[in-house]
């Protein structure tokens, strides 16, 4: 994004962090219910956390 | 819509709750006629007479309306059209300053005096704005890009090693075909949505407390007052959340017309 102000990209971090965390927690979730196991949630909501923090510095933080 | 009676009053306080915005058709038995869609249509009008009242006549040096008038337009134009979309922005202010107008108005029913609802804490509402735009921004960006470019632009961040894309690529796509939507809708449904609660909470508890004995009829001047500065508070609330969804909206606009994100 060339132009765009701090609350824009704030917005868009969040946006990020939360899709980070719903998708990849969510996928957790799913195997969780279906191997009836109890970790994946949590290692997917971690991977998901991971994940959006990279792509927000890739977005955000290199120039 | 709920009424306090004096039988009810010594029953205990009874908080608003989500039923508070299930309002009755104010005429006839159609749901096509319940308060919030009179108060679209209404303002629809309010704002249509304002802005023709504002450019019908403009002169040189403008009167008091033409000057309100151009302000906003010009607010939406550059503050935002200009800052954020960059060269192209003229064929968009024209659906900025629509949606900008648009909540902006529904938004301030909120504390208008017998009104005082906002239109946007029926979740329905705001939804639909939120899939204009999304509507919108997709369209702009792969009319630019085409839709191949535009979608691999959306899934794949340049510069990064081919196997990081099994994380990335399905955090980019909810982001930009789930998450900006909801979110947009959702900030500005909440946001109106709690707002009218609280001030319900006030403005009901201090009339609650009136008719409760002498120690509480006491303490009511301070819910009213609490009432009232929240109203104000409110205010500042529903132009900033009409701004930040018009805002969002350049942003992204903007980001579809960027060849590389």
């Amino acid at each position: 994004m060339a132009k765009g102000n701090e609350e824009g990209a704030m917005w868009s971090i969040f946006g990020y962090l939360l899709s980070g965390l719903v998708i990849w927690g969510g996928i957790g979730w799913a195997l969780d219910n279906w191997l009836d196991k109890n970790f994946f949630l949590l290692g997917g909501l971690l991977l998901g956390a991971g994940s959006s923090l990279y792509l927000t510095w890739l977005r955000f933080g290199r120039n | 819509m709920r009424r306090f009676t004096f039988e009810e009053a010594g029953d205990g306080f009874i908080p608003p709750s989500t039923a508070d915005f299930d309002l009755p058709p104010v005429f006839g038995n159609s749901e096509f006629t319940t308060k919030p869609i009179l108060l679209v249509f209404l303002s629809v009008i309010l704002i249509s007479v304002f802005f023709v009242l504002a450019s019908r006549k403009a002169l040189v040096v403008p009167n008091k309306l033409q000057f309100a008038g151009e302000s906003i337009y010009a607010f939406v134009r550059n503050g935002i059209g200009q800052e954020i979309i960059g060269q192209e922005f003229m064929r968009f202010v024209p659906y900025l300053f629509t949606l900008f107008t648009f909540i902006l108005t529904n938004n301030i029913f909120g504390i208008v005096p017998i009104l005082q609802f906002p239109t946007m804490s029926h979740v329905g509402f705001a939804y639909v704005l939120a899939v204009f735009t999304f509507i919108v921004f997709h369209w702009v960006g792969i009319k630019k890009q085409g839709l191949g470019k535009y979608l691999k632009a959306i899934a794949f961040m340049p510069g990064v090693p081919k196997p990081v894309y099994l994380l990335l690529t399905p955090i980019e796509i909810a982001t930009f075909f789930l998450v900006r939507p909801l979110t947009l809708s959702l900030r500005l449904f909440a946001n109106m949505f709690a707002g009218h609660l609280l001030l319900l909470v006030f403005i009901m508890g201090g009339d609650h407390m009136l008719q409760g004995v002498i120690g509480l009829k006491l303490i009511a001047p301070f819910a009213f007052a609490f009432g009232i500065g929240m109203t104000f508070f409110e205010f500042l609330v529903q132009c900033l959340q009409a701004y930040i969804f018009t805002l969002l909206t350049a942003l992204y606009i903007a980001g579809a017309l960027a060849d590389e994100h």
